[in-house]
């Protein structure tokens, strides 16, 4: 039987090195709290805060897993910066799994090579088993973007004359793009432009199809 | 007497006529194809200052009867333009004014020899603040990143805009420095499904312009 690598890498993070001895000392109880703010952290972070309240939220549970973390560290009297080193340590741990897709059987085999406390690895794969889906489907929708084309709202206007000349008759498009940042533009297509544009949408269109024929990028999804 | 003069009879306009009426015939009609060549280009100047003061050493006018020749024979193309009139309904409505004879024919043949290119020009000008320009694309697929773990394609388009800057000068001087890349650009990213999506509305526009035409 080959001997395989863990999840973690052939050398394991520091972070996580480093929280080994610690959680030998601490109360199971005072783990299981700090799992639990692990995952709140991990469901609520996103690189891309759109709104403002979103941002305000996760700012609102940082301060309070940091102000638990004191507290409670306080209580037991326990340096809180050897809290803090659980939760990083734990946050990885996560983490790494979830990025890489291991299995449940992989993660169990490797968090015990890695010889923390039995109930904190108990808590681990349950959190992984059962929260597992919804944390990989959160940081697949958390991409980083250019803003993305919320609306548009278009109108065909025809000109019959104007201060210039009295008689044009020509058609032109007036538009508004409303995107995800919340900026809005009103504008006149003339028919020109109009072409030019709905060309460049179709070649675009066009080449992003002739990219899912591509063999190896397909080959790749599979893997 | 009441004949419709589409130039009206203000004291202005006569009296530029009157002086039009003194230039030499040859040289008048260079000035007019350069004045015709300007109409509808807002703010931009018919002669350079060193030509204006060799004009004017040339016809031996001040500066002020110089401005006010070029300023009639621009009104007169505007108005010609305005009611698309023909190089001879133009003749006969400067018949009606005190214009001789030889700079009526100046006109009418520097019209005859502008007018398609005039208006088709004006036909084309938009007064909206805002018009696109110019449409740039890049398609990307990205293999990896920090957050997600999915591999996706994704369209990056850029949508440049002209802005009519001749409206906005005075309001816009304080805040072009800010504004000036917020304004004229709109970088636009999607995906397959948006991207088609988007592409069925342009068709829907399409489609209403082949029933107009």
């Amino acid at each position: 039987m080959t001997e395989r690598v863990s999840y973690l890498g052939y050398n394991i993070p520091s972070e996580v090195k480093n929280m080994i001895p610690v959680c030998q000392k601490f109360e199971q109880t005072f783990i299981r709290d700090i799992l639990s703010m692990v995952v709140l952290y991990m469901k609520t972070k996103k690189i891309n805060l759109v709104k403002k309240e979103e941002e305000d939220k996760l700012n609102q549970i940082t301060d309070s897993i940091h102000d638990k973390l004191t507290v409670s560290s306080n209580e037991k009297k326990v340096d809180p910066n050897l809290s803090s080193i659980v939760f990083t340590g734990l946050y990885y741990i996560l983490k790494i799994a979830l990025k890489k897709k291991v299995s449940n059987q992989i993660f169990v085999a490797d968090i015990t090579d890695l010889k923390l406390p039995q109930p904190l690895i108990t808590d681990l794969t349950n959190i992984y088993n059962t929260q597992g889906k919804d944390l990989t489907e959160r940081s697949n929708n958390d991409k980083i973007l250019f803003p993305q084309l919320s609306s548009l709202k278009w109108r065909v206007d025809v000109i019959i004359s104007s201060s210039f000349t009295s008689r044009v008759l020509n058609p032109v498009i007036l538009m508004e793009m409303n995107d995800n940042n919340g900026k809005s533009k009103v504008f006149e297509v003339s028919i020109d432009n109009f072409h030019k544009l709905r060309y460049n949408v179709a070649k675009l269109l066009k080449d992003l199809e002739d990219l899912e024929q591509i063999q190896i990028l397909s080959k790749l999804e599979n893997k | 007497m009441t004949d419709n003069n589409i130039f009206g009879n203000t004291k202005r306009f006569n009296d530029s006529i009157e002086l039009i009426n003194k230039l030499e015939t040859p040289k008048f009609q260079k000035i007019l194809s350069r004045v015709v060549n300007k109409i509808g280009h807002k703010s931009e100047r018919i002669f350079t200052e060193s030509e204006e003061s060799i004009l004017q050493n040339i016809f031996k006018i001040t500066s002020s009867e110089f401005k006010g020749i070029l300023e009639c024979c621009s009104f007169i193309f505007e108005q010609t333009a305005y009611y698309s009139l023909s190089p001879n309904n133009l003749v006969n409505q400067l018949k009606k004014t005190m214009l001789n004879d030889d700079k009526t024919s100046c006109f009418q043949s520097v019209w005859e020899d502008n007018c398609e290119s005039v208006l088709n020009f004006l036909r084309t000008q938009s007064i909206a603040p805002l018009q696109l320009n110019e449409v740039g694309w890049r398609l990307h697929y990205q293999m990896s990143s920090s957050t997600a773990i999915k591999r996706h394609a994704s369209a990056i388009m850029e949508l440049d805009f002209k802005t009519d800057n001749s409206n906005n000068n005075n309001n816009n001087n304080n805040n072009n420095n800010n504004n000036n890349n917020n304004n004229d650009k709109m970088i636009l990213e999607f995906n397959k499904e948006q991207l088609l999506e988007f592409y069925n509305k342009l068709e829907n526009i399409q489609e209403k312009l082949d029933t107009l035409a």
